[in-house]
């Protein structure tokens, strides 16, 4: 009788645990990313006021990928010191055009101190900046406390620099299938993206289709589907199938 | 916490200065000067109204239309900093006057009236005392409008504007208090008052023209039932102030006594900055309270102290409620124009308090659920026009739809003045959707999804040879001298002058894994100058990039890598 009570009271408590604890408070603060992406991601999002590495060959493609979700929900994009940004994949991974600004590399001839007060300005304003970075460690430093004040994402492609990064991304170069000789075209890029950095216990590893089909980023399903798919042998196309792959 | 008194609005005087923003940058009215938001004009002096000077006007419009037009860059803090002079004036004859915009104040007129001999005489004593104020004022003429609530006083100072102006007088418009004056005086007028006065949606104010409702006397004779169930709220709203009602919205009360966010500085403060960034603690811990509580804000009370006693202290009202960012902004304008006024302060303020002064239920409206602007929009544009003057506006760029063949082509960068970022301040249908918005048809000869992340902006020039170690060439007809077998890229852009062709230059070569094309691309043919013939080709090579490169003239050129 002692027992049991003791046991229902544990269990009730287990149950009351979430409701009391700050469950929504760091959750608050993550901008989303997309699904495909979540399970590199400890909190299944960016953290506000943290920064983020992109490394690898297809560094651009991921820092894109990571933001698009958050630019599509509303947040305004930043781009600092990547003139060569696809624009049209960018819409096609899903960022919203519309939100997106872009200082031109030529206002780095300012000079090192009104650089960082314009990115420190670009901080305050906007929830995600994307940036190459040549910026020396007094300033970097200062930008990192800007960026958790004001709760932005830095999204950092190449070389971090004097940065400090939460978490690392590093992708290869990628699988490329669709491509003959002298046929077909680029279709979809399998990707394998490395996540590590203070904020992971140990490395995560994942595959993505980046871009996929249509540009955007999707999971890559190892199943008995895409075991077909790649040895050409088509699958009837069933509703349950789609939603699958879909879901 | 009572309501306030529902049935009868209070007599009010709006004192509006039309085309503030150009007194502010100490324009005469005599000369014609526009100042210019967004490539947009947004105030211009009388002299070049006259000219035909619009606002909404871009810049090239403004100067076709009056070439000898001074075009000045719209700057928010100079309008608050210089409104406040103005506002001190006036307020120390008058108790309890608030601030709705820089270029407008009101104020209860029961108690000014009275002790300067009639509203009249009241009005003028205003006019004289804001034009003391501000010398350049003495050339322009307020308007100046008496009347039962917020938007009758509203319309007939902008009738007072327009009119003294016409007569080179300056008089005030004064309706005679008592619902059925209100309500003659109203009735004859456009329903387009409810949209540049009573802030209601552009939208609303259209379907009640196409409907046939030109006049606020026909939206006023409507059943108020019948209007709350054809337009919802704001058409409730519209049919209240069109008849003379109150034009408080609903849910409106004084605020709670305790509460307010306040702080002491124990070292005195003389600099603006570290005010200002006290103010956005504060003003995010009043917030804070305020939506605990599901409230918001419409009129706040801004007051700080010197440690000699001196003080400044203004009332803040704007009908949507005020986010922090707005309270932010007020902050600085009260303030800078109070340290920088004639003499200075004898020392540092000590105290900085924030009260508010009547809340509301928050209904969201300044979130703008529909296509309106959000808060972070909001703090963006703001960044925006910060970076922009830092580095230069030619310098901030967005995307805009072009539409091409080319990866580069489909959206190109343009810079930030030469669009507006921020729909035109509420006017519901901003151009800032119109950049982006491609044809609903695809673009015939554009490569399928996925596009290149990296487009370069110098195109690398590159070899491509057969197994032959014969460079490719594509023919007239599309077709190949030989399969591509290796490419190697030249490492930096291609410098302009004609003798850099030495192959010494470029990097090694790489096999060609997978291939395709040729995709010609014939453009612009009808135009000599700007015809382009090229043949697009996707490679990807042995260690694992994808290149989508051209070849134009013989030449190959990487253009864009996925």
């Amino acid at each position: 009788m002692e027992r049991s009570s003791l046991h229902e009271r544990r269990e009730r408590l287990t149950h009351l645990v979430p409701k009391i604890g700050p469950v929504s408070f760091a959750r608050d603060r993550v901008l989303p990313v997309a699904p495909a992406l979540e399970p590199l991601l400890p909190e299944a999002g960016l953290v506000r006021g943290s920064v983020i590495g992109c490394q690898g060959p297809t560094a651009l493609s991921v820092a894109l990928a990571l933001v698009a979700e958050a630019s599509a929900a509303g947040s305004w994009l930043a781009v600092v010191g990547v003139p060569s940004l696809g624009l049209r994949a960018a819409g096609e991974l899903g960022v919203a055009l519309d939100r997106l600004v872009m200082v031109a590399d030529s206002a780095r001839d300012l000079g090192e101190g009104p650089w960082a007060n314009v990115v420190s300005a670009l901080i305050d304003g906007f929830d995600l900046v994307v940036m190459r970075t040549d910026l020396r460690a007094s300033a970097a430093r200062r930008l990192q406390a800007r960026l958790q004040a004001r709760g932005a994402v830095l999204v950092l492609v190449g070389d971090p620099g004097p940065f400090s990064c939460d978490i690392t991304f590093t992708s290869d170069r990628g699988m490329w299938e669709g491509l003959g000789h002298g046929s077909g075209r680029l279709e979809r890029r399998r990707l394998s993206v490395t996540a590590h950095g203070r904020r992971l216990p140990r490395q995560r590893r994942l595959d993505v289709w980046l871009p996929g089909a249509a540009g955007q980023v999707d999971a890559v399903h190892d199943t008995l589907h895409d075991a077909l798919h790649d040895i050409d042998v088509q699958l009837p196309d069933t509703p349950a199938a789609a939603y699958r792959q879909t879901g | 916490m009572p309501l306030i008194d529902a049935a009868s609005p209070p007599r009010l005087v709006v004192v509006q200065c039309p085309d503030w923003s150009v007194v502010a940058a100490g324009a005469v009215a005599t000369e014609p000067v526009a100042v210019l938001h967004a490539n947009r004009v947004v105030a211009r002096t009388p002299a070049a109204a006259d000219s035909g000077v619009r606002q909404g006007h871009r810049r090239r419009e403004a100067q076709r239309i009056c070439p000898e037009l001074r075009i000045i860059a719209h700057d928010p803090a100079r309008d608050g900093r210089e409104f406040e002079a103005a506002v001190r004036s006036v307020a120390e004859m008058v108790p309890r006057l608030e601030t709705t915009e820089p270029g407008m104040f009101t104020f209860l007129a029961k108690g000014p009236a009275r002790y300067f001999g009639g509203e009249h005489a009241m009005a003028l004593r205003v006019a004289t005392l804001v034009a003391d104020a501000i010398p350049v004022m003495h050339t322009w003429m307020l308007g100046i409008g008496i009347g039962d609530g917020r938007f009758t006083a509203g319309v007939a100072a902008r009738d007072s504007a327009v009119h003294s102006r016409r007569r080179a007088d300056q008089q005030p418009t004064i309706i005679d208090p008592g619902v059925s004056a209100t309500r003659a005086y109203l009735a004859p007028l456009s329903v387009s008052a409810l949209r540049d006065v009573g802030g209601l949606s552009v939208e609303l104010v259209d379907l009640l023209q196409r409907l046939g409702l030109h006049t606020l006397g026909a939206l006023a004779a409507l059943p108020a039932p019948d209007v709350l169930a054809r337009f919802g709220t704001p058409g409730a709203f519209a049919h209240r102030i069109a008849g003379g009602g109150d034009d408080r919205p609903p849910g409106t009360q004084s605020a709670p006594p305790d509460l307010l966010a306040m702080r002491l500085f124990d070292d005195p403060v003389k600099m603006l900055d570290p005010l200002v960034f006290t103010a956005k603690q504060l003003a995010e811990e009043l917030h804070g309270l305020l939506a605990a509580n599901g409230r918001v804000c419409t009129r706040l009370a801004v007051t700080a102290e010197t440690e000699h006693g001196e003080r400044s202290e203004h009332l803040w009202y704007r009908p949507g409620g005020l986010s922090v960012a707005a309270i932010v902004e007020r902050v600085r304008w009260q303030l800078d124009g109070w340290i920088r006024k004639p003499g200075g302060l004898t020392g540092g303020v000590v105290t900085l308090r924030l009260v508010p002064d009547e809340v509301r239920s928050d209904d969201g409206s300044q979130l703008g659920f529909w296509g309106g602007r959000s808060e972070a929009d909001e703090w963006a544009v703001r960044a925006v026009s910060r970076v922009a003057g830092l580095v230069g506006e030619q310098q901030v760029l967005v995307p805009i739809w072009h539409g091409g063949r080319l990866p580069g082509d489909t959206y190109r960068w343009t810079s930030v003045d030469q669009i507006d970022l921020g729909p035109g301040a509420g006017s519901g249908s901003g151009t800032g959707d119109d950049r982006l918005r491609a044809p609903d048809v695809p673009w015939f000869g554009q490569l399928p999804a996925p596009s290149p992340a990296t487009v370069l902006t110098e195109p690398l020039p590159a070899e491509v040879l057969g197994a032959t170690g014969d460079v490719v060439r594509v023919n007239g007809r599309g077709l190949l001298s030989a399969v591509p077998d290796t490419i190697s890229i030249q490492s930096s852009p291609a410098q302009s002058s004609p003798a850099q062709s030495s192959p010494a230059q470029f990097g090694p070569a790489q096999l060609i894994t997978a291939w395709a094309g040729p995709w010609p691309v014939d453009e612009r043919w009808w135009d000599p100058a700007a015809h382009r013939r090229l043949a697009r080709f996707q490679f990807i090579t042995a260690r694992g990039t994808a290149f989508l490169a051209v070849v134009e003239h013989q030449q190959w050129w990487i253009i864009a890598v996925y």
